[in-house]
């Protein structure tokens, strides 16, 4: 049940990331990735079966709204949610940097597959500036206000 | 169990795989299709909440710097109809002789047009009886100066009458209010050519208005119960969109040397008037 529910609110909280587009972004141009920031809490806090599903239905949902091939998103969800969970043997995973690191690399990732897919429209410098740099940082940066947020209800639930 | 979920993790991959190979056929787009409609009743909730957080603010932006050009294009029109009635107004005191007190409306009788109210008083050397013009003719005399500030007679009024005359200066005949907005002219000769559409200017003979001041037109001949013409006169100017106007200072030996030149003309046109002039005098 709690598996299930958190796919439907993944879900309704993906559609409305990816169709209302000024949603946290920076001049309707850096939108951060929401989507790859829940896919990386998922990885680090549930099992590893269910994470190869929710990655798998996340990416064929955002298909489905997006436009793009079908099964790109999946696959590239399914690969990164593969990375981090075998991350978590080889670093200590608690550790805030190195959630910051992983959060990073994943977007960075995702964001290169992007580029070399819509390689023919972003012709631009600045396009591959924004792509690569901007948004990985921004999401990065979103992370960790999002960590502090949790942070800070959860001292203010403990103390209560 | 790792295995197992590297199995499961390689399956999934597969096939998402294999969905992207197979994503450019036609059963794909149908089965596409199928999986974002549950989804479109939400479109309208989304349409809304975007329309709502980024379209409304970019239209409301675009809105209110229309609204500003606007204003900027009305104000700039504005202006130079205000810079042209200015400059037609300076134009005026080149073909006038007499002192000129320029001056703006700043309240008139909106229902009938019989009164203005003007900015200039006693201060500016403004006194009973001036007569008021426009740039388009006759607007009327002062008929009280206050200070600051004084009242016009138009020609809306049913007291206003002057003495008109014809282009050729033929004619010298006397111009009544008749309705709001109208004149008439009274006492036609049987030979008059006056026709529809003839203007017709000051005489000066009533010693208010200046001498060759545009009336009106000549908008019908009409008839009165006993059988007499008269003429229904279109003023010029209309009163109730009225903005600058301004007043002569009449100088008034002059006024009165060219009543008397008149005067003249009028003896050596009619024969019986010389007899009456010269038997009395």
């Amino acid at each position: 049940m709690k598996y299930f529910l958190l796919t439907i609110l993944s879900l309704i909280f993906i559609y409305f990331v990816s169709t209302v587009p000024p949603f946290l972004s920076i001049n309707g141009v850096i939108q951060p990735d929401l989507i790859i920031i829940l896919l990386i809490f998922v990885c680090l806090n549930f099992n590893e079966i269910f994470t190869y599903l929710f990655s798998f239905i996340i990416g064929f949902f955002c298909d489905a709204i997006l436009g793009t091939y079908l099964g790109f998103h999946s696959s590239v969800f399914l690969i990164i949610s593969y990375f981090t969970s075998r991350f978590g043997n080889f670093f200590y995973k608690e550790k805030f940097f190195n959630r910051v690191l992983l959060v990073l690399i994943s977007d960075l990732f995702y964001r290169i597959i992007l580029l070399v897919i819509n390689f023919q429209k972003s012709k631009s410098i600045v396009t591959v500036f924004v792509f690569i740099i901007l948004i990985p940082f921004y999401t990065v940066f979103l992370y960790f206000l999002l960590h502090s947020l949790r942070n800070l209800l959860k001292k203010f639930y403990v103390t209560r | 169990m790792k295995s197992r979920s590297k199995i499961f993790f390689f399956f999934l991959l597969f096939i998402s795989f294999l969905f992207m190979i197979l994503s450019n056929r036609f059963t794909f787009y149908s089965f596409k299709n199928i999986l974002v409609y549950p989804l479109k009743p939400f479109n309208f909730i989304v349409d809304y909440i975007g329309f709502t957080f980024q379209d409304r603010k970019i239209l409301k932006d675009e809105m209110v710097t229309i609204f500003q050009k606007n204003l900027q294009i009305s104000r700039l029109k504005y202006l130079e109809y205000e810079n042209e009635n200015l400059k037609n107004l300076l134009m005026m005191k080149e073909r006038f002789k007499e002192e000129l007190i320029f001056s703006e409306v700043i309240a008139q009788d909106k229902v009938a047009g019989e009164f203005l109210t003007i900015d200039k008083g006693k201060v500016d050397g403004v006194e009973e009886g001036m007569p008021v013009l426009s740039l388009q003719g006759i607007v009327g005399k002062i008929v009280s100066a206050d200070k600051y500030s004084s009242v016009v007679e138009t020609f809306n009024n049913s007291n206003f009458r002057v003495g008109v005359m014809d282009r050729e200066k033929k004619q010298f005949l006397l111009c009544y209010f008749y309705r709001t907005g109208l004149l008439k002219v009274e006492n036609i000769q049987y030979d008059s050519k006056l026709k529809i559409g003839d203007s017709i200017f000051t005489s000066g003979f009533g010693k208010i208005f200046p001498e060759n001041i545009p009336v009106g037109k000549v908008m019908k001949i009409d008839m009165l119960e006993d059988g007499d013409f008269f003429y229904v006169i279109k003023p010029f100017e209309n009163i109730l969109s009225l903005k600058y106007v301004f007043i002569v200072k009449m100088d008034k030996g002059f006024y009165r040397n060219r009543f008397e030149k008149v005067q003249k003309r009028e003896i050596t046109k009619f024969g019986w008037y010389t007899i009456y002039k010269r038997t009395f005098e």
